[in-house]
């Protein structure tokens, strides 16, 4: 059975959402998130309820499992993929039946070989970012268990996206990340580290000029916007620019 | 060490599955053992076990039942070859290698991070996430607590936030800046007022060229500081605040100085379980 929470919950290859009410659907992807190990009726109470579980939570928490158990028998063939255990329920599978899982072990691989194996890294990255088919649990009701994974997801979509860019500037594919810079910078008007990555490749083109467009830009919108400065690094770049001098990608020392 | 630890509080209690014991089933039962192992090596008074059992108001015949309870586990092969429970005449002792313990092999992992945190931080990465891995579950997850017991899941939950910070903290000073940010914005969702995960949030934000994001999660964590507790951030945390604002320091902090000078300043932080009278009033 495989699980998909990278976008709306759902089971099966179908990737139609799940049909279950929004509790019930929190229980399943509690128990995702857990596959293959037990997952606590206290844990799940309190992604469901949080600090004001009704007197009745822990019967109303059965009628729930059962729910998801039907689903998921009717999905599996009426094999039963939910053990319960002393106190706790167990889905039965393994990480790599979730694409969550799968997504974060392709990061962690293109992570590890960032400096050395550019090519190999964005194809590693390519695959993870098309894993994605909207927010993470998209549109569910969510505790602080689900809610702690989504944030832990997004982030390490944001750096993929930010090592799949730095793996082409490092092959030296400056044109092919302009655009793609420039449209993630209309989505974070603030990021540094994108408007850096900007200025470099326009540099790496020829086009010092449009690059110091850029830092000018943005010097504007902190000022205006934050009534900030830009960053050192931005501040050093721009020198390197106007001087005419070699220059090095920005934020390059952190990973 | 002699191996991994095979009797357990980190979750649900785990005692016995490798010799045949089988899960103890009866609440007192558990209750009886997670008492003896919060113990180990020492005498557990009777009076503690009144206390814990019967809130301090057991039946006349409770000498006799908590014999029995004794005696019920004794008879089981619970902990293998090394391990029993001696009577003495204030209480009772589970003796046990205390290696075998799950929460103290966690504090041990703890601490062995801690010393080599300066000199081999990538070791002590490893190290805080051994302690990490040991929690199966939520702390005595099936044990129905009384006060010594919820005292000493109030006490081990706390070392699992410090471990956790410190495991960021570590990231963080690697240069590990995007592993660390994903970490503790998980963290920080349970641990709103956290001053130290707040901390390693805004270098490790700044440092990835956000900022903008850094600054935003200080404004909420102020509010909410505020709001919830009326208490203002540290002085730490201001000092933090004004150099993420002032764009310095903050953008190079991989390994030098700044970035550690950062990290002492926050570790020597109160906990954040600390009272809300300790801090100052607005």
């Amino acid at each position: 059975m495989h699980y998909y929470i990278l976008g709306q919950l759902s089971v099966r290859s179908t990737l139609s959402p799940v049909s279950l009410p929004p509790k019930p659907q929190q229980v399943l992807a509690s128990l995702v998130v857990n596959i293959g190990q037990v997952t606590y009726v206290d844990e799940l109470i309190d992604e469901v309820w949080r600090d004001d579980p009704p007197a009745s939570a822990a019967t109303t928490l059965q009628t729930y499992v059962c729910k998801v158990r039907q689903l998921l028998g009717r999905a599996g063939h009426g094999t039963n993929w939910i053990v319960t255990r002393p106190q706790g329920y167990l889905l039965q599978g393994e990480p790599s039946d979730v694409d969550m899982y799968r997504f974060v072990d392709l990061v962690e691989q293109a992570r590890g070989r960032i400096e050395d194996e550019p090519a190999a890294v964005g194809d590693l990255l390519r695959r993870a970012l098309q894993m994605w088919r909207g927010p993470a649990f998209g549109g569910m009701r969510r505790g602080l268990c689900l809610e702690s994974q989504a944030e832990r997801l997004e982030e390490l979509r944001l750096c993929a996206v930010e090592m799949l860019l730095r793996s082409s500037i490092s092959m030296g594919r400056h044109s092919d990340v302009i655009n793609d810079l420039r449209s993630l910078i209309v989505r974070h008007p603030y990021n540094e580290l994108l408007h850096g990555y900007l200025m470099f490749s326009l540099a790496a083109c020829g086009r010092r000029h449009d690059a110091l467009r850029v830092y000018g830009d943005l010097q504007e919108s902190f000022r205006n916007g934050l009534g900030l400065d830009p960053s050192t690094q931005l501040v050093a770049l721009s020198r390197e620019l106007l001087a005419g001098s070699a220059i090095s990608l920005p934020f390059a020392e952190t990973r | 060490m002699s191996g991994d630890p095979d009797v357990g509080l980190l979750g649900p209690l785990e005692v016995g599955s490798l010799y045949g014991g089988g899960p103890v089933s009866a609440p007192k039962h558990r209750h009886v053992l997670a008492l003896l192992l919060l113990g180990a090596g020492r005498v557990v008074s009777i009076d503690a076990f009144v206390s814990e059992l019967w809130d301090d108001r057991p039946p006349a015949s409770y000498p006799t039942t908590l014999q029995t309870y004794i005696y019920q586990l004794r008879r089981r092969p619970l902990f293998g070859s090394d391990g029993e429970i001696v009577t003495h005449r204030q209480g009772y002792a589970l003796l046990i290698d205390q290696r075998r313990l799950d929460f103290v092999a966690a504090e041990e992992h703890l601490r062995a991070g801690d010393e080599l945190a300066k000199a081999r931080p990538e070791e002590a990465v490893t190290c805080y996430e051994r302690a990490l891995g040991l929690w199966r579950g939520p702390t005595l997850a099936d044990v129905s607590c009384g006060p010594i017991t919820s005292a000493a899941a109030v006490r081990l939950d706390q070392h699992r936030v410090t471990t956790q910070e410190r495991r960021v903290a570590a990231l963080l000073g690697l240069g590990q800046v995007t592993r660390a940010i994903a970490e503790t914005k998980a963290l920080v969702i349970r641990q709103p007022h956290n001053e130290v995960l707040h901390g390693v949030l805004m270098r490790a934000l700044a440092a990835r060229g956000r900022r903008y994001e850094a600054l935003d999660r200080y404004s909420r964590f102020r509010v909410s500081l505020h709001e919830q507790l009326g208490v203002r951030p540290s002085l730490a945390m201001r000092v933090l605040h004004q150099r993420v604002l002032e764009t310095d320091v903050v953008a190079q902090m991989s390994e030098n100085s700044g970035g550690r000078s950062a990290r002492s300043t926050l570790g020597a932080l109160p906990p954040s379980s600390k009272p809300p009278t300790a801090g100052r009033r607005l």
